[in-house]
């Protein structure tokens, strides 16, 4: 069943169009991993399906338009983890998964039974109990990256869209948020959205792959049907190899001397 | 591997988050103490030494069926109620609103250095100031007089021109255009000001002294005058404080979160300048509450803007409340000017906290 469905969608940044005319739809419950060189698209598009952005065409969820629905029972559906996520450095962390439950409080009022009941199933489920009263600013890398998300499913979503959840990680820490994000989906049948840069990652963990180049849609299908030598090094401009394994895992190596012409998608 | 618990797990050994509600009444209560005893502090110690107990036997005797006779004579009286009590109440006001202001300013901008001077407060309500002293001009309207009336329209006049600026920019999307509207106004403002001031040398005094500020008073009037606006510049910013703490974390995320930024901001925006301009159109411009009184409540460990409002609200009007005592006091029967004793006080007492505080920023 068609979760998120994206007609004609073009998105610009001020004076720029940074996603053309892209049709694409996720189903519920599944994970759909948005790949693509620096500057393609992947975080901009990201910002419009939580409606942060202005966009022509149509963004719809459950056959509704995103930007026809109420902020709150927008916020009440989709969840944002951001890129470098700004951290208030003094806020405790059970405070900071709290402002997750914005959408389900009056504007002017507190939270009640109801909110408590919901960040302290989140501490439970993501096991922050044992940080839930340290400052924020106290956090490791992989400590953060699971508070951010304990925000995001305070807001009890059902779709989590998640920009480059795994950068600045170890990669204990990048498989431990991925696996975890893994079973959320399934236990919540969360529909996931995330953007990457990790080709290998993203193959191990995602139901489909979109490619995103200079603004439009290179190449959309499983990681098998996307990952492929002559797709990748057209879009990324590098020489490269991908090796399959017998269980389907996918690797993706760069050859170590990029090639003369340079990346032709990469405007930054 | 992560071990993520079931449902069922979470059930048998779930923990439950317990109300905060009541601790956070117990730290209000304890600044509300503060406020009190500062400004009993304020009502009792004067240069012309009346005896606290006097003034409560005062106090007593204006409650009927206690059957209590005041001795005060008619001079002590009128010295306690009609100079100190006003002075020490206007002194809570104008200090509770510049620290509310400067704490959500702080807030707002997501900047620690914010004041409630930020957006050109300071350098309109100077101008206006400036204006009606050098030109003499004496009328009243509604029982206000001329240069408090000016400094007024000319704080409001100066942040509506900033947030103009600041908006065409940056499409009301980004604070920091914000902010540098507020600096262009106040270097241009501060320029007419200056040219004033240099083309009418001999009220330079008077505008000086305007600039360094007072809470004196001749009575109840200026209090009456900044009451209404304190009240609505408080209102409004005491129910934003969840709202702030949403701010926090961004214009993106609070906006994912279903926050009205743009709204939010406009509604902080034009209560501290409601408030700060009456202030200042009461008491000239004292620095340094505004800035301070939310760090050293911060630094004492509060961070959520729920409670940091209110509290530097009555940590900022029971600073200003003993600043003005020792501004009246030290050098009796002179006075040393408030905006000095803010600083001279306020500096070491803030380096103090930032020291001993364990709480890493």
């Amino acid at each position: 069943m068609t979760h998120i469905a994206l007609k004609q969608v073009a998105i610009q940044r001020g004076n720029r169009r940074v996603v053309h005319t892209l049709t694409l739809s996720v189903a519920r419950g599944e994970w759909l991993s948005v790949i693509g060189p620096n500057g393609a698209g992947k975080t901009t598009l990201l910002h419009a399906l939580a409606a942060l952005l202005p966009i022509s065409g149509e963004i719809a969820v459950e056959g509704t338009s995103l930007h026809a629905m109420s902020r709150t029972v927008r916020a009440q559906q989709i969840a944002l983890v951001q890129q470098d996520a700004d951290l208030p450095a003094g806020m405790r962390v059970v405070d900071y998964v709290m402002l997750g439950r914005t959408p389900y409080i009056s504007h002017f009022g507190r939270e009640g039974a109801d909110d408590r009941r919901v960040v302290s199933e989140v501490l439970d489920q993501l096991e922050l109990w044992d940080f839930a009263s340290r400052p924020l600013g106290h956090l490791s890398g992989g400590e953060r990256q699971r508070v951010v998300v304990a925000r995001a499913l305070a807001q009890e979503p059902n779709i989590l869209l998640l920009d480059e959840p795994t950068t600045a990680l170890d990669l204990g820490r990048q498989l431990h948020v991925l696996d975890l994000v893994r079973s959320l989906q399934r236990d919540r049948t969360l529909t996931v959205v995330s953007a990457t840069h990790d080709l290998t990652l993203a193959a191990a963990y995602a139901d489909q792959l979109a490619l995103l180049s200079g603004g439009y849609l290179a190449a959309y299908g499983t990681p098998q049907e996307v990952l492929t030598t002559a797709i990748l090094e057209e879009h990324y401009g590098v020489s490269l190899r991908v090796i399959r394994d017998n269980d389907g895992g996918i690797a993706v190596i760069p050859h170590r001397s990029p090639m003369r012409n340079g990346p032709r998608a990469d405007r930054t | 591997m992560t071990v993520v618990t079931t449902s069922r797990e979470a059930l048998t050994r779930q923990r439950t988050l317990p109300r905060t509600h009541w601790r956070d009444v117990a730290i209000l209560g304890v600044g509300v103490m503060v406020l009190a005893l500062s400004m009993l502090a304020g009502l009792f110690i004067g240069p012309a030494g009346v005896s606290p107990l006097a003034i409560i036997e005062d106090l007593g005797s204006h409650i009927p069926l206690l059957g209590i006779h005041s001795h005060m004579s008619a001079i002590d009286s009128a010295i306690v109620w009609q100079l100190r009590l006003p002075r020490v109440v206007l002194g809570a006001l104008v200090g509770g609103v510049l620290a509310i202001c400067g704490a959500a300013y702080q807030g707002i901008f997501r900047n620690p250095l914010a004041d409630p001077y930020l957006l050109g407060v300071a350098a309109g309500a100077g101008l206006g100031a400036t204006i009606a002293i050098v030109f003499a001009i004496d009328i009243t309207f509604l029982g206000i007089h001329a240069l408090p009336m000016l400094a007024f329209v000319g704080a409001v006049l100066a942040v509506a021109l900033a947030y103009g600026i600041g908006r065409s920019v940056g499409a009301g999307r980004s604070s920091s255009t914000l902010i540098l509207g507020g600096v262009a106004v106040a270097a241009l403002l501060t320029a007419f000001q200056t040219f004033l001031q240099q083309q009418h040398a001999q009220e330079l005094q008077q505008v000086y002294n305007w600039i360094l500020g007072t809470v004196a008073t001749a009575g109840w009037s200026q209090v009456l005058t900044m009451l209404p606006y304190a009240i609505v510049a408080i209102g409004v910013l005491v129910i934003h404080g969840r709202l702030l703490d949403v701010m926090g974390l961004g214009d993106d995320a609070a906006r994912a979160l279903g926050v009205r930024t743009t709204q939010v901001r406009v509604a902080v925006i034009t209560a501290v300048t409601i408030g700060t301009a009456a202030a200042v159109a009461v008491s000239g411009l004292i620095g340094f509450v505004g800035l301070i009184i939310p760090h050293v409540v911060r630094l004492v460990g509060v961070r959520s803007y729920r409670l940091l409002l209110p509290l530097a609200m009555l940590f900022g009007a029971s600073f200003l409340v003993l600043c003005d005592l020792v501004a009246r006091t030290v050098l009796a029967p002179s006075e040393l000017p408030i905006g000095v004793v803010t600083a001279v006080i306020g500096a070491p007492c803030f380096a103090f906290v930032l020291r001993t505080s364990k709480v890493s920023e």
